[in-house]
């Protein structure tokens, strides 16, 4: 853990070298992320709500869900890229280093850009606990939805892990993420009561990105549910991390190199 | 070079454009995959809001959007789902771009060839995959007439020919960025809140749906479905036309200035 900080020092302080670039890169991703939202705001403007979700909810879910995938490409940017480092071969650099690479991986870039994604996500989610709480619900809220990026982000990241585990093998990812990230990602801003069931059943298992949002606000804005469904996001991520590095562990050891 | 010598190159040039896009059929397969699960996330959301029965003059009914929705992600990957800046950028920053130019052939038409070929390469092993899908899950929309049916044929390729005009744009402004990360991005926001294939353009909020239906996103989405559902008649292919003509000497301007920006890189 020291030596990943130790990058991450070093790795932010690299980035920080082009200010210019960090300020015009933060506030685009910030304003550029908005779209989804947008888009269910849009509906809601005319429908009002969706499932019985008014808008303050769904900006909690959609909110939560852009904070946790920009924290996912700040931290793992490198992770999402690494279709590139399979192909060229360049992942093989990483393996002759006395280091985890999983280590060095996630240290060669920090997207700092992407903290304007985070902040825009925080924003909407805040913006949708102040209209909440203004319909009555309790104040813990605040506390509670804040950390729920933090533990959508570590679910993402081994989302991510899976994938890049599976590029060992099949070398190009580029698609497959956009099938186990993206596309999950989009699903996790809307209330999950309007998919079908066999959609729900894969975004809280295989891909479960309903557990940091859909599930726990379920509960907390008394919209049915148990008590334990608070719970589920602090027990899907560690469990979900330790699952993607062991993936990826196994895969490293089996890894035949593209070769170059 | 003769004027059949220029024709036999740009069907060569889609040819190859279309070659190149097979290499890659097996991932294409899976992202076929989560463009559908993108599909069945729109149709549920739509099936929630929509109203069964709409009320006089609102034409956008659960079917009607379940429609809607089938059609937009069949019709994204001609028009909206491109490759980013039509990958010119790639070009600049290798400097391939200078030996382009100056070939003699105008650069404009020869990147629309080579894009013409992965279009039809996208429509033959993305749409149609993702239409047989839909027409065994949710059921592929039914024209209104046959007259729609005629008519959404020029409509998508008007719509195919605007999305990449759009796009052609964003990539041939890496001669004076070299980047087009943020212009891409910027597109893709603009396109899929402005197309009116996953929201219908005239129902956003405000003065954005009297005005957005009149902006060229509008011809990548929302004219050809709408024309295919007989909820617009042939007046929408003047829109379209309109867009597709402005935008024709648009980047042929831009070309014609990129050209004296051109600074080959590296050595």
């Amino acid at each position: 853990m020291a030596l990943y900080f130790h990058l991450l020092g070093a790795g932010l302080r690299a980035r920080l070298q082009y200010k210019l670039d960090f300020i015009v890169s933060t506030i685009m991703y910030g304003l550029l992320t908005a779209g989804d939202f947008l888009t269910a705001a849009a509906l809601l403007y005319r429908y009002h709500v969706i499932a019985g979700w008014n808008l303050y909810e769904v900006a909690m879910l959609a909110g939560a869900t852009s904070a946790a995938f920009g924290l996912f490409r700040t931290f793992g940017s490198e992770l999402y890229a690494f279709e590139s480092y399979l192909v060229s071969g360049e992942f093989d650099s990483l393996l002759v280093r006395p280091w985890p690479p999983l280590a060095l991986l996630l240290t060669r870039n920090f997207d700092l850009g992407r903290v304007g994604a985070v902040a825009q996500g925080y924003l909407v989610l805040l913006v949708g606990v102040r209209g909440v709480l203004a319909q009555g619900a309790p104040a813990w809220l605040v506390v509670y939805a804040c950390l729920l990026p933090l533990a959508g982000a570590c679910i993402v990241m081994a989302i991510a892990l899976l994938t890049a585990t599976a590029g060992f093998w099949v070398t190009r990812i580029d698609e497959l993420q956009i099938f186990a990230l993206n596309a999950p990602m989009t699903a996790a801003n809307f209330p999950a009561d309007i998919f079908p069931l066999w959609l729900r059943r894969l975004f809280t298992t295989f891909l479960p990105v309903l557990t940091w949002g859909y599930v726990p606000l379920t509960y907390a804005l008394g919209k049915g549910g148990a008590p334990f469904y608070l719970a589920v996001p602090f027990v899907t991520a560690p469990l979900a991390l330790l699952v993607g590095l062991r993936c990826w562990a196994f895969g490293v050891r089996h890894y035949q190199s593209t070769g170059n | 070079m003769h004027r059949g010598g220029v024709d036999l190159l740009y069907v060569h040039l889609g040819r190859s454009g279309y070659l190149r896009n097979t290499a890659y059929r097996w991932a294409h397969v899976i992202n076929n995959l989560a463009s559908a699960i993108f599909g069945f996330i729109y149709i549920a959301l739509w099936q929630a809001v929509a109203p069964v029965q709409g009320a006089a003059g609102d034409p956008y009914t659960r079917s009607t959007m379940t429609g809607m929705m089938v059609l937009a992600q069949v019709i994204a990957w001609a028009s909206i789902f491109l490759p980013a800046g039509l990958s010119i950028q790639q070009g600049v920053r290798t400097g391939a771009i200078a030996l382009e130019m100056a070939r003699p052939v105008p650069y404009f038409p020869m990147v629309m060839a080579r894009e013409a070929g992965a279009t039809a390469y996208r429509a033959l092993y993305r749409s149609l995959p993702l239409a047989l899908l839909f027409a065994v899950t949710v059921g592929f929309p039914r024209p209104a007439s046959a007259g729609a049916l005629l008519y959404s044929i020029p409509s998508v390729l008007l719509a195919a020919y605007v999305g990449h005009a759009l796009v052609y744009t964003v990539g041939i402004s890496s001669l004076w960025t070299t980047e087009v990360r943020y212009a891409h991005w910027l597109y893709s926001s603009a396109s899929t809140l402005l197309s009116g294939g996953w929201v219908p353009a005239n129902i956003l909020p405000g003065v954005l749906g009297t005005v957005a239906p009149y902006l060229p996103f509008a011809a990548q989405a929302y004219y050809p479905v709408r024309i295919y559902l007989g909820l617009t008649g042939p007046e929408g292919l003047l829109v379209q036309a309109a867009w597709a003509a402005v935008l024709t000497l648009w980047c042929l301007w831009l070309t014609r200035r990129a050209l004296r920006r051109v600074v080959v890189q590296g050595g």
